[in-house]
């Protein structure tokens, strides 16, 4: 009886895991965590761009015209698009341990820190912090990208997740009327 | 001639049962004999199939309809994802910006 339970309970904690590990595996973070700073943020801006949405509107995105095939190639290897941007009025808002839960996913195995700026001064509300992270899939390639930037009163969190690199995404935001400078900073 | 033309157009009293013959014709719903009116066929002679046509031409306004909503959805969706594409593109950008900005600070400049 007692190592059926403990099947049973085994059975049922794998089963939790595999999203988690799933997750894990493909470049892509749980933001569910920065949901309730959204509730304290004065301005805020969301998008959740999932595989199926970025397939499905494909083709009407991309008109024939210069860059187009360049963007083409960015969008096919997007696989989600997640963004989160939270501007509060107090810079008490939030601190290191509300963003801590998503930190934490990236000691996760693939992340791989790139760029990070973590600087701490006398007040409690002196600390901003910048990371960079690149997720390598287990063939090599890579899998998605993680942004963040962190000051009192202001989080910009992005994950990218899909095989793609800056550049590309460039040229895909060229075509969505942004200049082409995304990721040039970081080449 | 004109006496030949003075005749032919000359009034001539109706018959006295022209009223009852033309409302028994239309109670009875007969065609005349001989009219002018070439008697219909095809679909409108037949109620069936009258109504078959009336279907027929109602699918298609409701398919059409159907479709144009569908594409207009669509089109919406695209748009709607294609902001929000490049509100993620604009954002992405403007954290790379400041994150570029953060690390070639000297650390005296950022003041800590």
């Amino acid at each position: 009886m007692k190592a059926t339970l403990r099947a049973t309970f085994a059975i049922a904690v794998f089963t939790l895991l595999i999203p988690v590990a799933a997750s894990a595996q493909d470049g892509k973070l749980n933001l569910s965590f920065l949901d309730r700073l959204a509730e304290r943020a004065t301005e805020k801006q969301e998008v959740t761009l999932d595989e199926q949405m970025l397939r499905s509107v494909a083709p009407g995105i991309l008109k024939p015209g210069p860059g187009a095939d360049a963007a083409r190639q960015a969008l096919s290897g997007l696989r989600g698009v997640y963004v989160r941007n939270y501007e509060f009025d107090s810079d008490k808002a939030y601190s290191m341990d509300d963003i801590a839960a998503i930190r934490k996913q990236l000691s996760a195995p693939g992340w791989m820190k790139i760029v990070s700026n973590e600087e701490k001064g006398k007040g409690p509300n002196d600390w901003e912090l910048q990371e960079i992270y690149f997720f390598k899939q287990q063939d090599g390639k890579s899998g998605g990208i993680f942004i963040i930037n962190a000051e009192p009163g202001e989080l910009s969190v992005v994950n990218i997740v899909g095989t793609f690199d800056l550049s590309t995404l460039g040229a895909l935001g060229g075509v969505l009327g942004i200049p082409h400078n995304i990721g040039n900073s970081v080449r | 001639m004109d006496r030949e033309l003075h005749d032919a157009l000359q009034r001539k009293q109706a018959p006295d049962d022209l009223a009852d013959r033309v409302l028994a014709r239309i109670n009875s719903g007969t065609q005349p004999q001989g009219g002018t009116q070439p008697a219909r066929a095809g679909a409108g002679a037949n109620p069936v199939l009258r109504w078959l046509a009336a279907a027929a031409v109602l699918a298609i306004t409701v398919g059409g309809a159907e479709r144009y909503y569908t594409q207009q959805q669509q089109a919406a969706e695209t748009a709607r994802v294609k902001e929000e594409l490049r509100v993620a593109l604009q954002i992405t950008n403007n954290t790379l910006a400041r994150v570029q900005d953060k690390i070639s600070q000297p650390a005296d400049a950022r003041g800590r």
